[in-house]
């Protein structure tokens, strides 16, 4: 008979085209678009070069404009032509294209798009004026700028530090035979040389460049969470199969509570198949993640063990929404959709600070977020050479999963009904 | 007013379930708010959880220590790699700083062998900032060491101190900031952005679901047959569906002005971005009618709204922003009207007031508009081929 019902509701979960439609082509759907979406995240510098920001110099000073245009002239190239602006850069680190003019030019250049920002060669450096400047590109402006403008006044500081001390020293002074003119003469040397001596520039992580393997582009960040929240999706199936044993629910609920088979029987029976079939389903996807070329890391085992374990825990917290509680099957409906969603919000699938904006205001919040110990279970397989942690989340996991089978046995035994 | 009394009555019943979602989407849109408006619009790293620890606790060391945690939260940690790890993982920590004891006298030996321990766990962009930070800071120090021929006196350190500030202070001027008293439309238009997704999402799950209850063949002959006209009844409905989208709109925004300042309904930009979000939110409306029409599917409207809400918003540039999308597919998203509403926030956001194409917003406005004229329209004609039908 147990055998019979597992068949009988498996075939009755795949016929259903509704299910087939939003718990099988969605997540395919929702991971094609999510990839596409932020394929450009994978080298976001290569993406810069293609569209540099153009920048038109105003000189104020002719010395100003010529050490900024050397300045950016490291990172972009000189020339903001249309043929320049219709081909791609060759090069893979070119951030800037920009032209030294004059005010007017500046204006007229700014006016016709062909530039997104006057920057002005002062003392201090000003940017004038902007236009179409998306806020990722002003802020790489602004530190850059910023960064030219630190160099420039190390220098200052430092050449006149210089002076100041070579100056007040009074055996220096008696000893000076210097006039004014020999003493400018030196501290524009002092400048010149503190200047080149600025291109031995101090990198203490030039070594490390390698060594950050541990650490993860917000494009797998993003991806942990979206995985997280697929395994997680399926919290609607487990609100369904209650639905259909529970005889006020619906008419297939009251027609299976008529016959003479025990309510824990007749749950394991729809139970079941969906939870393998779910599980499949999630592997599925997993799959589909690694052909897009996404490396989640080479723990399969894991993360595979992971991912059954939140499909599990996401059945079963459906089931016990639908066992415990009494209201109509649209709401039941409803809060299966929304639940998912807020944890995946809280987990970062679209704000990818979440996370520990939650961590720090609500930690308890993050402990009993399945997606969330999901997603950080996949971040810790990727860069957690040691499983202790890992198996923490899969502990927490197992909790849920025991609490939410628990949640819906009590639920199924617990419920009479006044009138059906 | 039967069939509007009766639409709203519908959503009454159902109030729990709006109710939920509406808080739901308002709480993810407080949070987001209040976020973007606690950066204070500058688009610079989010203040980061930062641990340092200092080994030496020399002057200079302590002055590199509170340079790292400038404008950052500061986090208490042990020097015990477990609980360290445990953090990071807890994602209390964005990046850990461990200052040798050794600190100055390598410093002053060979800068580039300096042995400074740091971690960051969780984003490699965090890691990018931090290690130029760092390099930044001590390449100025390095130039003192160079003054001082590899060994800088005591007595001058606190001296050295006060230049190092003094140059580390951001100094880039941008003209157009000074002119303006605040740039708070900015992070409006950044909010307002957002509301979208919110509107796609209970669009769905609130309207398209009362209106597919509304359109139940029971619900429907009953009312023809009391003698209500179609036309009069369609009038009705979609009179409804747009009032509550409305209400919901309202509330919405009430809460982007609650977070950004109500100075914002006297600027212009944000004039505009009101009237194209709600233009937006007419063309939102018309979609999930014509989409109600196409698939009427009570029970998979909260999936519905779900699957489009998400997909438009991660298309459009909602949640992820444009610089990083894939343009193939920015570009197709350009058939919702999501990306033409979008699309004047980023105007907004990438422009000085002084130099924000109204003529462009306008253009969008109106590419919105002809798109809820062709939804609005093609669901009237696939109602009367339905009639005509008589299904």
């Amino acid at each position: 008979m147990f055998k019979h019902l597992l068949k009988y509701s498996s075939k009755v979960y795949f016929y259903n085209k509704a299910n087939m439609m939003w718990n099988f082509i969605f997540p395919f759907v929702f991971i094609s678009v999510f990839f596409l979406a932020l394929g450009n995240f994978k080298d976001p510098t290569a993406e810069f070069s293609k569209d540099p920001i153009k920048l038109a110099i105003i000189a104020s000073d002719q010395q100003e404009a010529d050490n900024l245009t050397e300045f950016l002239g490291y990172f972009g190239e000189e020339g903001i032509a249309e043929q320049a602006k219709s081909t791609e850069t060759s090069s893979d680190d070119v951030f800037f294209k920009y032209q030294l003019t004059n005010a007017e030019g500046a204006d007229q250049l700014l006016e016709d798009q062909a530039v997104q920002a006057i920057v002005k060669a002062s003392n201090p450096i000003e940017i004038l004026a902007y236009n179409d400047l998306s806020k990722v590109k002003s802020s790489l402006l602004n530190q850059f700028l910023e960064s030219y403008e630190s160099i420039c006044k190390t220098t200052t500081v430092i050449g006149d530090r210089y002076i100041n001390e070579k100056l007040s020293n009074p055996e220096n002074l008696s000893n000076s035979q210097l006039n004014k003119q020999d003493i400018n003469t030196i501290i524009e040397q002092t400048k010149m040389d503190l200047k080149a001596k600025h291109e031995d520039t101090i990198d203490i992580f030039s070594d490390k460049s390698e060594s950050t393997e541990l650490s993860t582009s917000p494009l797998l960040i993003y991806f942990f969470a979206c995985l997280a929240y697929i395994a997680f999706y399926p919290l609607n199936t487990g609100v369904t199969t209650l639905t259909e044993i529970t005889a006020n629910q619906t008419g297939v609920g009251l027609r299976n509570s008529a016959t003479p088979i025990s309510k824990t029987k007749m749950f394991f029976a729809v139970f079941i198949p969906r939870w393998i079939i779910h599980c499949i389903f999630t592997l599925a996807i997993y799959l589909y993640i690694n052909l897009l070329g996404i490396n989640l890391g080479n723990n399969y085992l894991q993360i595979i063990v992971l991912l059954i374990l939140g499909t599990t825990s996401a059945i079963l917290t459906g089931t016990a929404i639908g066992a415990l509680f009494n209201f109509n099957t649209g709401l039941k409906m409803g809060i299966s959709i929304a639940l998912p969603l807020v944890f995946s919000f809280a987990s970062g699938m679209m704000y990818n600070g979440m996370p520990r904006i939650i961590a720090q205001y609500i930690p308890w919040f993050n402990k009993m977020n399945p997606i969330g110990i999901i997603s950080k279970g996949l971040y810790m397989l990727y860069s957690d050479p040691t499983f202790t942690r890992f198996n923490q989340q899969i502990f927490s996991l197992l909790i849920i999963i025991g609490i939410m089978f628990i949640l819906t046995i009590f639920g199924l035994r617990r419920n009479s009904y006044e009138s059906i | 007013m039967k069939v509007f009394k009766l639409f709203l009555q519908i959503i009454n019943k159902h109030k729990g379930f709006a109710i939920m979602y509406i808080m739901i989407m308002i709480m993810i849109i407080s949070i987001v708010g209040s976020q973007v408006v606690a950066r204070n619009d500058k688009f610079v790293l989010n203040e980061a959880a930062v641990a340092v620890i200092d080994h030496e606790q020399s002057e200079f060391s302590a002055h590199f220590k509170k340079y790292l945690l400038e404008g950052n939260h500061q986090v208490e940690v042990p020097d015990n790699r477990d609980v360290i790890a445990d953090k990071f993982y807890d994602e209390s920590l964005d990046y850990l700083v461990i200052i040798p004891q050794d600190f100055s006298e390598t410093f002053v030996k060979d800068p580039n062998s300096l042995d400074l321990q740091t971690n960051s766990m969780l984003n490699q962009q965090v890691a990018v900032t931090f290690e130029n930070k760092i390099n930044s800071y001590l390449n100025i120090w390095n130039q003192y060491r160079i003054l001082y021929d590899n060994n800088i006196p005591e007595d001058k350190i606190s001296g050295i101190i006060s230049e190092v500030d003094q140059i580390m202070m951001p100094s880039v001027k941008v003209a157009s900031q000074e002119k303006q008293q605040s740039e708070s439309y900015k992070t409006f238009s950044y909010i307002i952005s957002q509301i979208n997704y919110v509107l796609i999402v209970l669009g769905f799950s609130i309207i398209g679901y009362s209106f597919l209850v509304m359109e139940d063949p029971l619900i429907k002959k009953r009312e023809l047959v009391s003698g209500y006209a179609e036309g009069r009844r369609t009038k009705e409905l979609f009179l409804a569906s747009f009032t509550v989208m409305f209400v919901i709109w309202l509330l919405l925004l009430l809460i982007a002005l609650m977070f950004t300042g109500f100075d914002n309904l006297t600027i212009k930009a944000s004039q505009f971005l009101i009237i194209s979000n709600f233009v937006h939110l007419i063309a939102i409306t018309g979609l999930v009618l014509f989409i109600c029409h196409i698939y009427p599917k009570k029970d998979s409207s909260t999936f519905l709204g779900n699957m489009v809400g998400l997909s438009i918003s991660f298309t459009t540039g909602i949640f992820v922003t444009r610089d990083f999308l894939n343009q193939v597919l920015l570009k197709v998203s350009s058939i919702t009207p999501t990306y033409w509403d979008v699309s004047n926030a980023y105007h907004v956001q990438s422009n000085m007031l002084n130099k924000i194409d109204y003529g462009y917003m306008f253009k969008n406005i109106f590419v919105m508009l002809i798109m809820a004229a062709v939804f609005i329209l093609l669901t009237f004609v696939l109602r009367r081929m339905k009639l005509k039908e008589g299904t």
